[in-house]
């Protein structure tokens, strides 16, 4: 069922990108990632939306209530009142989700998850990206986070790329050369 | 001691600027798993049939690839891989181990030892999936596979290079044959690989500890697929078997392959193409089951460069019914089938080989000329036989020519009759048709028959030494050696003493 959702999801933004794609801005996908983080913590809220009892401007009012508070585009708005019409609108996040992902495909940009065992200074972040400029086309956008797991190192991580120098998968490779 | 973090992060600092050709893993993240079997979003350039990685240490093979996802069989039953877990392309399709230090021990479907026995010496690793040798490259088979039971090597003969399917009922001694082949191959330079697909633990062990006992496992190679072991590693077992007597074909030695069993594999199949959500087809298998045993099957012959691959398939049926799905198609790529009948195994005739169904396509041109000019016409004898037995049963008078056919044929019953993991050589095997040829038999008792041959065996090796050689070494009986034994046959008669 959630695969059918996704992929449904996913033609929702397709279909998006092919009428808006030239309006939709590199800052634009920042606020759909915000909106599409805070919409996924409140899946009970999307479901009450798609409730025929639920009167359809109130349902108006609260979307643009949330295109407000998220600085979302106008086309943004014309996207979740289909939805509305459709009794979809459940699938609000996911598709802001892809659209995120695709539109990040398109301009080639590539968001890489930086995971060290401690905080990294101004120039390892550098040299990160540097790193990384090297071996990926396009531009890169990095989320640097602290995960002591790895006990020493860091992990760059894509939707398909993997680069990890840790303690940690050190001792992966022990344990599964023991095993 | 206290590590500082930050140091060490310094440490890989320098490993990044050190190494410019590193490249970035290609991954996928799970999205769904079950039943052995995962969905991957990403991993877009994945191949089919590729290897891949799981963080968590499980291992599995690309066998469907969708639009924005592929399908991954698992290995490992054993390994919890778990949704949003990285799984890493690996690049490399899956090989299995091969060289001469398998011999002797028992491996999983993944190259790892389950005897208990240490590490294997590995020589190197050949991809599973390989191309069969083509037409140039085959040689004709035309050199003798010895099973050591006189039914088989007499009327269904299994030349080196051939591939002999053994089909029938459950508990009509398939696996029995198949391990009386190679307890036969002993000092006979064949490597044998006993292939265990979806069988009981305890069944695996039984043949093991025979094997061992019979000496049999020095030249032995067993791959195991248990049934408790994934539906993937019951899929690659006869294909990582296959690789292995490969191995040794290509290093000009004769192998022997035997698939217990196909049937087994073939529900395996079945199973993963289900989960697959691929169309299903007769009996619910997929529409590419036949390709499943025929690429394999196909890679069995002799080679031009030197040494040969047999493989003995052994597929179960039911009811005796050879007609549904598998069989017909195993039996269709096959060079012929030994045929175990249900009845007669229970009627005490052990093997239970049905002369009528069984064939043997291309192992007349390799039989041992002493034993094809001994068994020239036992087939017909049989046919005779059987055909006569059912007339009787309908209470008719029969003449004495039929009723002497029946004798005959009774008598023939009697003589390839042959206790389990005893097997005969050649020679011994002509003698027995030799003595059943003549009229010598006619006033031996059925309960008797098996004692007078194999005494008057040892009588020609003790009495006429000579001439025992001489077979031995010409592998042919000629008319004058025939003479000969006609003269040791009726001495032999005229000393038997039948036993009590």
């Amino acid at each position: 069922m959630n695969r059918v959702r996704n992929v449904l999801a996913r033609h929702y933004a397709q279909a998006f990108l092919r009428v808006f794609s030239d309006k939709t801005t590199v800052k634009d996908l920042d606020c759909f990632k915000q909106a599409g983080a805070f919409l996924k913590e409140r899946p009970h809220g999307m479901f009450l939306m798609e409730l025929s009892l639920v009167p359809e401007d109130v349902k108006h009012r609260l979307l643009d209530d949330l295109c407000q508070r998220f600085n979302l585009p106008k086309a943004c708005k014309k996207l979740c009142f289909l939805l509305i019409k459709s009794q979809r609108v459940s699938l609000l996040s996911a598709i802001l989700n892809h659209i995120v992902i695709l539109k990040e495909e398109e301009l080639r940009i590539t968001h890489f998850n930086v995971t060290s065992s401690s905080e990294l200074s101004g120039k390892q972040r550098e040299q990160i990206v540097d790193f990384l400029d090297r071996r990926v086309h396009g531009s890169i956008d990095c989320t640097y986070r602290v995960d002591t797991s790895l006990v020493a190192g860091i992990r760059l991580q894509s939707t398909s790329l993997l680069w990890e120098k840790s303690v940690k998968k050190r001792l992966r490779a022990l344990q599964e050369s023991l095993r | 001691m206290e590590i500082k973090s930050a140091d060490l992060v310094s440490l890989f600092e320098q490993s990044l600027s050190d190494a410019p050709q590193t490249h970035l893993d290609e991954i996928g993240i799970v999205i769904q798993v079950g039943d052995g079997i995962c969905r991957v979003h990403g991993l877009d350039n994945a191949v089919y049939n590729e290897m891949i990685d799981f963080e968590g240490g499980n291992r599995g093979i690309v066998l469907d690839l969708a639009e924005s996802y592929v399908s991954i069989f698992l290995l490992y039953n054993t390994i919890p891989v778990i949704e949003m877990e990285v799984a890493k392309r690996t690049g490399k399709v899956f090989k299995a181990p091969v060289g001469d230090g398998l011999l002797g021990r028992t491996i999983n479907a993944v190259g790892k030892p389950i005897d208990g026995l240490g590490d294997i010496d590995i020589t190197d690793h050949w991809p599973i999936e390989a191309f069969a040798p083509g037409v140039i490259d085959r040689s004709p088979v035309n050199e003798p596979l010895e099973t050591g039971i006189l039914a088989v090597d007499a009327l269904v003969p299994i030349g080196k290079g051939q591939r002999e399917l053994i089909i029938g009922n459950r508990g009509t001694g398939k696996t029995a044959l198949a391990l009386d082949t190679i307890l036969n191959q002993k000092g006979k330079d064949v490597i044998c690989i006993f292939v265990s697909i979806g069988q009981r633990q305890a069944n695996l062990a039984r043949n093991m500890r025979l094997l061992v006992e019979n000496g049999a496992l020095e030249y032995t190679v067993i791959v195991s697929a248990d049934s408790s072991d994934s539906v993937l590693c019951q899929y690659l077992a006869p294909y990582v078997g296959c690789t292995i007597g490969e191995y040794y074909r290509s290093q000009g030695k004769d192998a022997l392959i035997i698939y217990d069993d196909l049937s087994n594999h073939a529900i395996a199949y079945r199973e993963m193409s289900l989960l697959l959500r691929r169309p299903p087809g007769r009996e619910a298998y997929p529409g590419d089951v036949f390709y499943l045993h025929s690429r394999l099957l196909e890679r069995a012959g002799k080679i031009k460069d030197g040494g040969s691959l047999t493989a003995l398939p052994i597929i179960q049926i039911q009811a005796d019914d050879i007609t549904s799905y598998i069989p017909t198609n195993l039996i269709s790529i096959t060079d012929g089938q030994i045929f175990l009948d249900d009845q007669m195994f229970k009627s005490g005739i052990r093997p239970a080989v049905n002369i009528g169904l069984s064939v043997s396509r291309v192992g007349g041109a390799a039989q041992t000329p002493a034993v094809k000019k001994m068994a020239k016409t036992l087939g017909l004898e049989l046919a005779q036989y059987r055909e006569l037995l059912d007339f009787s049963q309908f209470g008719t008078e029969l003449d004495d020519d039929a009723q002497n056919r029946i004798n005959q044929g009774k008598r023939a019953i009697e003589v390839l009759k042959q206790p389990q993991y005893i097997t005969y050589s050649f020679i011994q095997e002509a003698l027995m048709l030799f003595i059943l040829d003549g009229d010598l038999l006619d006033n031996v008792e059925t309960g008797q028959i098996h004692i007078f041959v194999t005494q008057f065996v040892s009588y020609v090796e003790s009495v006429y030494p000579k001439l025992y050689r001489s077979i031995l070494e010409s592998k042919d009986i000629s008319d004058e050696k025939e003479q000969e034994l006609h003269t040791a046959a009726r001495e032999f008669g005229s000393l038997f003493v039948p036993s009590e």
